[in-house]
């Protein structure tokens, strides 16, 4: 059997397994933003040389899209629509993020409104043509662009899934002048939903090329390279098989779900405790890395479990920073730091029970009759105590196994793929 | 109350009524609430918050009709029990425990078919706009009851459809009924009804603290609803906000009578759109329950614009009076805290309701938000009730015999100030059929009022052009014929613009 690495990518961690049936390594590392690959290089120059082989299958999972869109990192994009449609993306489908308040919001764009281009073109419901493309106008729209150093641009024309071919004929012509086109047919649903889809591929397109190039160069066949986004953006994120993991991955904590590590705990004016929404960004992350001011999710964890420098290796954890942020709202609970601190993760675990049986619904499953799988680094933490809360255990944690010991320090925690049937864990003696 | 121990009963109501929503497959037209068995209102969830306060007037004038047995269901669209308007249908579940019945669960899912499609006239009664059914029992014995299916078969639905809707909301109401008891012997009934008590208190705290943010003392405000369709002068709407210590009293004495066209607004409305002013003071993702409710009091006088008496006719009044309602009480607001309200909205939801040879179709447009002391309005969107997605362009052409022609930010429709308002929205349609639209649009005349010193946003227009003949502005509400080819423009209103622009220093 060839060997297959199961990288789970991040921007502050990078985790990966590498198996050939027989033998299995398995290393974390710290990630940088700034050289998303940094964490796997090095990993890579510790596994033996046989691993780094075109031959090597290399599934990639990590969230860089969804954060990149929040902070936009993506290139200049254009947006090509039906003329009369410019601003599709800035009415969207009008609604507001909150329901109450006296300041409505509404999402960003990607696109700004100068960069969104109507063309003379018209296809109607049924697909016949009612207005052609005027070539001339095109070429005109794309000495535009030049002029701009537009990169890449996203095109959606009204029904271009009755009948594409407008949409084709434009992205040929952009894509001969060396322009990298993603096209709205490709995708299903409305204009709105295809315009957005198309926008963000464009965006992110050119850094996820370039991204995957750097893979290449790091000695691995381009077509062995799989590369899927475990947020909302991905439609396969299911379905990718892990061969040696035994089971495929259907949930990922943190992503299918809205809560992760860094989402905020809080207790509001009104006395009720929270896990989230509002999340911290992974700078300054954690208050116990140092910089936050905020206690998130994360912190809690380090403090319940005690998880120290030594245990995570290159991350400065600093426990007592976490007490001294949650002293006063411990005592307000009348709790002790670390009571409290399991209380939060108590609470997060019954927030993600909770989604976790609607998401089975939505499938047509029930919290039982599905077979959960957890990965992440906090999976051996949170896989138990979800599964507890759903009455199953019929669940898989996925994570390395160093974690396993520090985060089953709990005692309400039950001793994770040890004693729970049909649960698996990597284990030492696999290295 | 245990901060962790509540707030995991808060998760498990929010996801149990999502559970509902997401059965019930209306997610952008459906509201779903759970109510105890006084018929109190525990949680309500769903997308449109000027649904959220029906629910407990429409269970509690239902408990008035019939008292419900382990399986019935009960079925209303009757703005006069207290429901929004005749195209949602709402219905009512009792959960039962050892023959008790402990809570109520309900459904709302809006079916625009149920409006009547042979106006020839801007109606005058409710009778006219509609199916209205009083609250009724969906059947017995586990089958349908055949009247009340012919009843709403009438309004063009098909008796397959509605027969299939109404088995789908029996057994997700049933779904739901079990859940929550399940949820009450898991907690234990003594710590579920703590719980919920606790939480009801918590809404009512957290909202009551957020409101001692408006100082003691009056504050009275008016504005137009620019005619009822019928007559053509203004409707008056004017509200009095009293405060006093933890009294919040609105009164609306002094408001117009109610009148003949569909702009009056049903108590519910009126109350949805006060909760909705005062609920936008909290931060705090509060559940939506009783207690959210008994933080103010409403004094709506009877047969007034804002509280009208049956037969009255309302569907306008849905639209437009209620964000009339929000416009007054801004202005209100704005005197008992001057520079923190923002200034008006658009203040019209742009209601037309076109009527095809296969039915009716209904459209609402977005509008510009006010500007505020920091911020420019928003562009386009639903800015204060109402809050559901538009239908896409794509879904509209292949649903109904009409195209779009464009659909733009209206530019320079926000009023002018130290900020911005909001841009409304212009589209056009053109018509591939013939058929009758009715108008409902306001704020056609007065316009959403800028403040200190912003300029207001501009008002409703429609632009009708027949075929052949000129563009003709259509500056009333009521009743138009269309045929194959002709042209409608709708421009919505932009936001009000906020403070006086900098004078530049040649100035």
């Amino acid at each position: 059997m060839s060997w297959q690495i199961v990288a789970d990518m991040r921007e502050m961690f990078v985790e990966a397994f590498a198996s050939n049936g027989e033998r299995c390594f398995c290393s974390r590392n710290v990630n940088r933003k700034d050289h998303l690959l940094s964490g796997f290089i090095e990993m890579l120059q510790s596994w033996p040389e046989e691993i780094k082989s075109p031959s090597t299958e290399v599934l990639i999972k990590s969230d860089f899209e969804r954060t990149a869109i929040r902070e936009q990192w993506g290139v200049a994009t254009a947006f090509l629509c039906t003329e009369g449609f410019e601003n599709l993306m800035e009415i969207a489908d009008q609604t507001r993020v909150e329901a109450f308040g006296f300041h409505a919001h509404k999402g960003s764009n990607l696109v700004p409104h100068e960069w969104s281009i109507g063309v003379t073109e018209r296809t109607r419901a049924d697909g016949t043509v009612e207005s052609e493309l005027d070539d001339k106008e095109i070429d005109f729209v794309i000495s535009k662009l030049e002029l701009a150093q537009i990169k890449s641009v996203a095109v959606c024309f009204l029904h271009s899934r009755a009948n594409p071919a407008h949409e084709e004929q434009v992205a040929k012509k952009l894509r001969d002048k060396g322009y990298f086109v993603e096209v709205s047919h490709k995708y299903p649903g409305n204009e709105r939903q295809r315009a957005q889809r198309a926008i963000q591929k464009a965006f992110m397109g050119p850094l996820f090329e370039a991204f995957q190039e750097d893979i290449v160069k790091l000695g691995f066949e381009r077509q062995k390279i799989k590369i899927w986004e475990d947020g909302d953006l991905s439609s396969k994120k299911d379905e990718v098989k892990v061969t040696f993991l035994e089971d495929r991955i259907l949930t990922s904590l943190g992503s299918a779900l809205s809560l992760s590590g860094l989402s905020r705990i809080s207790i509001d004016s009104g006395g009720l405790a929270h896990v989230g929404p509002d999340s911290e960004e992974s700078e300054p992350g954690p208050v116990c890395f140092g910089k936050n001011l905020h206690l998130t999710l994360l912190d809690m964890v380090a403090l319940a479990c005690r998880l120290s420098s030594l245990e995570i290796n290159r991350l400065r954890i600093d426990l007592s920073r976490v007490v001294k942020f949650l002293a006063p709202l411990a005592k307000d609970l009348k709790q002790t730091p670390e009571t409290a601190a399991k209380n939060f993760i108590d609470l997060a675990a019954t927030n993600m029970a909770l989604e976790l049986a609607l998401l089975a619904e939505k499938k047509g499953l029930t919290p039982t009759s599905a077979h959960w799988s957890y990965d992440g680094w906090m999976a051996p933490l949170f896989g138990p105590l979800i599964s507890k809360k759903l009455g199953t255990n019929r669940y898989t944690v996925a994570s390395l196994h160093e974690w396993r010991p520090l985060l089953c320090k709990l005692p309400q925690i039950p001793q994770a793929g040890m004693t729970v049937k049909g649960s698996l864990i990597f284990e030492g003696d696999m290295h | 109350m245990n901060p962790f121990e509540t707030e995991k009963i808060r998760l498990a109501v929010k996801h149990l009524l999502e559970s509902l929503l997401s059965e019930c497959g209306h997610t952008q037209a459906a509201q779903a609430a759970l109510l105890d068995q006084k018929g109190n209102l525990v949680g309500v969830q769903g997308v449109n918050p000027l649904h959220f306060a029906v629910f407990e007037s429409c269970v509690k004038a239902a408990k008035g009709y019939v008292s419900l047995r382990p399986e019935d269901v009960l079925i209303t669209n009757d703005p006069y029990s207290g429901n929004t308007r005749l195209c949602d249908l709402l219905f009512v579940r009792g959960a039962f425990l050892d023959g008790e019945l402990r809570y109520y669960v309900a459904l709302q899912i809006s079916l625009p078919e149920l409006l009547n499609r042979d106006w020839t006239k801007i109606p005058t009664s409710v009778e006219e706009e509609g199916f209205r059914i009083p609250p009724t029992p969906l059947g017995q014995n586990g089958s349908l009851n055949p009247a009340l299916i012919d009843h709403i078969c009438q309004s063009g639905i098909s008796r397959e459809q509605i027969s299939g809707l109404m088995n789908k909301v029996k057994s997700i109401l049933r779904n739901a009924g079990e859940k929550v008891i399940q949820l009450e012997k898991t907690s234990g009934k003594a710590r579920f009804a703590g719980h919920l008590d606790d939480l009801n208190k918590y809404s009512e705290s957290v909202m009551r603290k957020s409101l001692r943010e408006i100082p003691d003392g009056e504050y009275t405000a008016f504005d137009f609803i620019d005619s009822d369709g019928v007559e053509s002068e203004n409707i008056r709407l004017q509200c009095k906000l009293s405060v006093q210590g933890e009294n919040i009293l609105l009164n609306f004495l002094g408001s117009s009578k109610q009148v003949r066209g569909p702009f009056n607004c049903n108590y519910s409305m009126t109350l949805a759109a006060c909760f909705w002013v005062l609920r936008s003071f909290v931060k705090e993702d509060i559940p939506l329950n009783s207690g959210a409710f008994k933080t103010f009091s409403i004094e709506a006088p009877e047969e007034t614009l804002v509280n009208p008496k049956y037969p009255s006719a309302l569907l306008g009044g849905y639209f437009e009076t209620s964000k009339r309602i929000v416009d007054v009480l801004y202005l209100a607001l704005s005197k008992a805290l001057p520079f923190e309200i923002p200034a008006h909205d658009g203040g019209s939801s742009a209601p037309l309701i076109f009527k095809f040879d296969k039915g009716l179709f209904l459209e609402t447009l977005g509008s510009g938000s006010g500007a505020s002391k920091n911020s420019a309005g928003v562009s386009a969107v639903r800015a204060s009730l109402g809050n559901e997605a538009a239908q896409s362009i794509e879904e509209m052409e292949k649903t109904w015999p009409l195209q779009v022609i464009h659909c733009a930010l209206r530019e320079n429709s926000g009023g002018h100030g130290k900020n911005q308002g909001g841009e409304g929205i212009s589209r056009g349609y053109q018509f591939l059929q013939s058929g009758r639209m009715l108008l409902l649009c306001d704020r056609r005349r007065s316009k959403p009022h800028g403040l200190y010193g912003g300029t207001s946003g501009l008002p409703t227009e429609t632009v009708l052009t027949k075929k052949g003949d000129k563009k003709k502005t259509w500056d009333e509400k009521g009743i138009v014929d269309f045929s194959p080819n002709d042209t409608l423009i709708v421009n919505t209103p932009g936001g009000g613009g906020w403070g006086k622009v900098d004078p530049t220093p040649e100035q």
